[in-house]
């Protein structure tokens, strides 16, 4: 029998409570819990005005995500749930300079987030559903690597002079390692086996806070706007 | 057990809002970005007034200075203090250049560049007024004094044991002379103004060549070839950059890495990369190759330092300094470390900017940052010799040059 319909009690007549939008905490229903895992590729848009600087070139840049994910069911059709994430947030540079065209900077970030999002589903045996929530989340890390102008480069002419490829130092002046947002997107769920649910999730980060401090009169703010697509599987209580 | 259905519609509706009311609440969140500002280039812009001036100068500095992750000064309240300055000016019928020098120089006094100089148009007397932060530093350093480069040059010819003099015309100041050294060797020196060597190689007379062709050979811009620095005669060479004030980075690796037994590493560059002040590059190391002819074994290279030692004659200090037979003599340098490159503030959104003609602006200022292997900047403070030999102005008056005849002293005796 699918999950979602084990789970409550169907109610006698009148409405399906366990069907959305029925009743969010209906008498009679048996809360539920599910712990599950996920992992998936990931896409992170870096959100910048260049303002003058036309040839600076920012495009999204792929990563992945993963983490494990715990869900309050009050009814069928709504669920509380809270996630913790690595969510990798990257972009890449180029340089539209004929000067410059092999200058390039890949950016990689990694995040540890927790959203928070409510889930509201429809269906039985195969679930759609809508997620909607906020995040929270911490920089933990990075990595740069690619070709810059240097004064060797300069000086010599060779391009062998211009790779780096380096652990990100955090400037704590410049960096905002705290990061919220918005998370929405939606989802699929079908029950396989009793009790264990596989789900494919489309969601998006949507930062709210400037990966930057507000260091300078003039900045520019920089957002992340991270898409991620993830594959898990949840066992129910 | 089932409610009854007025209950049940009810609940709904109210789920409903509820789901409405967090739609809302997440769409007015998604509006809550920042939104971005009006910037305008400081690369290019016609101003008419002096605080626009101010303005456009204070926004260039604000977004390609280089040294905003050490530099002290407070750049926001400079804004605060001097925008009221030159709105006042904007006021008045007259302006004199003092003035405006002066209010220029207070909004720069401190800053780390010492290459920086900023050269504005007074608005009032058409004339241009300059200023400097590195000239509140320098001169008030206590072993301070001005180039005697032409003085100390004459001296050459005449100093005891001297052969194979060779100077260049003023279009190309460069000196070339044969000491004697050790065990009937020679040391072979070489002075030059300006490190303009591979950019006049093909330009100059084969008179004003002589000086360069005797310490390099016939290559020059390939290291050394067939001259005398290289010769197994020659114990030792000095490279005099006293009133050396700089130039083609271009140089350093004929005119100096040809002095090394391997290529230099010297630690690591980088540049901006955007519009915020902290927004850098990565570090890229800073090695300078030898060119395929250069000195081999162990002859000792020596270049002599003085506080008019600026930008490509500090970083061939640090080269020298580098090579395990190098040794510095001299003085303690200027502190302009770290190189630019003119017109490249389109490209690297940083270092020079303006245009003096066209805008009635212009800032010179670098586009490089430099440090050494363990991240240390000598911007600002400059190169400390290993042997410090202070210029001695009545020594110089009464014929001798001390700190010729101290490096003299050290290749001959080794200490």
């Amino acid at each position: 029998m699918p999950l979602a319909s084990v789970a409550w009690a169907q109610p006698e007549g009148g409405s399906d409570e366990n069907t959305f939008p029925g009743n969010l905490f209906p008498k009679g229903a048996v809360s539920k819990w599910s712990l599950g895992v996920f992992a998936g590729p990931a896409s992170n848009h870096h959100v910048i005005d260049v303002a003058y600087a036309t040839d600076m070139k920012y495009t999204d840049k792929s990563g992945y995500s993963a983490g494990i994910g715990a869900a309050f069911h009050p009814t069928g059709w709504f669920a509380l749930r809270a996630d913790v994430a690595m969510v990798q947030k990257n972009y890449r540079l180029d340089r539209d300079n004929r000067f410059l065209s092999f200058v390039y900077t890949e950016s990689t970030n990694n995040y540890l987030s927790v959203p928070v999002v409510a889930v509201l589903s429809a269906g039985r045996n195969f679930k759609v559903s809508g997620i909607v929530g906020g995040y929270g989340g911490w920089w933990l890390s990075g990595r740069r690597e690619g070709q810059s102008l240097s004064v060797s480069y300069l000086i010599t002419g060779n391009q062998a002079d211009t790779f780096f490829d380096e652990e990100y130092k955090f400037n704590d002046s410049r960096d905002n390692r705290f990061d919220a947002g918005i998370v929405y997107g939606f989802a699929a769920q079908c029950t396989i086996v009793k009790k264990v649910e596989l789900s494919a999730e489309m969601r998006w980060y949507y930062g709210l806070t400037d990966v930057q401090k507000n260091y300078m009169t003039n900045l520019n703010p920089r957002y992340n706007t991270t898409r991620v697509i993830q594959f898990g599987v949840a066992y129910w209580f | 057990m089932a409610l009854p259905t007025g209950s049940n519609n009810q609940n709904t509706m109210k789920n409903i809002n509820i789901l409405k009311l967090s739609l809302f609440l997440v769409l007015s969140l998604a509006a809550c970005r920042k939104e971005p500002l009006e910037v305008t280039d400081p690369d290019r812009h016609f101003c008419t007034t002096y605080t626009s001036q101010f303005e456009t100068v204070w926004t260039g500095i604000d977004q390609g200075y280089l040294f905003w992750d050490r530099d002290t000064v407070d750049w926001d309240e400079v804004y605060e203090r001097m925008h009221p300055v030159f709105q006042e000016f904007d006021k008045r019928g007259s302006v004199t250049d003092a003035e405006l020098t002066d209010a220029y120089q207070s909004m720069v006094r401190g800053l780390l560049d010492h290459h920086m100089y900023v050269q504005v148009k007074n608005l009032k007397t058409g004339n241009a007024v300059y200023a400097d932060p590195a000239w509140d530093e320098v001169p008030n350093r206590d072993y301070y004094h001005y180039t005697f480069f032409d003085q100390q040059t004459a001296l050459l010819s005449t100093m005891p044991g001297v052969s194979e003099y060779k100077s260049g015309s003023n279009s190309f100041p460069c000196f070339f002379a044969l000491f004697p050294g050790n065990d009937g060797k020679k040391i072979a020196y070489l002075r030059f103004r300006s490190f303009q060597v591979t950019s006049v190689v093909n330009y100059l007379s084969a008179a004003d060549l002589a000086p360069l062709r005797a310490f390099y050979g016939n290559g020059i811009v390939d290291g050394i070839t067939n001259g005398w620095a290289g010769r197994d005669e020659v114990e030792a060479v000095i490279v005099d950059v006293r009133g050396n004030g700089g130039g083609n980075l271009a140089d350093l690796k004929p005119v100096v890495a040809s002095l090394s037994a391997s290529d230099i590493d010297l630690g690591y560059t980088r540049t901006k990369e955007g519009l915020g002040r902290l927004d850098y590059s990565a570090w890229t190391p800073f090695i300078i190759p030898c060119p395929s002819n250069h000195l081999w074994g162990d002859k000792k290279v020596i270049v002599l330092t003085d506080v008019n030692s600026v930008s490509c004659s500090e970083i061939t200090a640090l080269m020298v300094q580098s090579m395990p037979n190098g040794t510095v003599i001299g003085e303690r340098t200027y502190g302009a470390t770290c190189p630019l490159i003119s017109g490249g503030h389109d490209m690297l959104y940083s270092g020079v900017f303006g245009d003096y003609g066209r805008y009635g602006y212009y800032v010179y200022t670098s586009n490089f940052d430099v440090v050494d292997k363990e991240y240390k900047s000598l911007e600002g403070v400059g190169v400390t010799p290993d042997i410090e030999c202070l210029f001695d102005v009545n020594a110089l008056f009464s014929g001798h040059d001390n700190q010729l005849e101290r490096a003299l002293e050290f290749i001959r005796t080794g200490k």
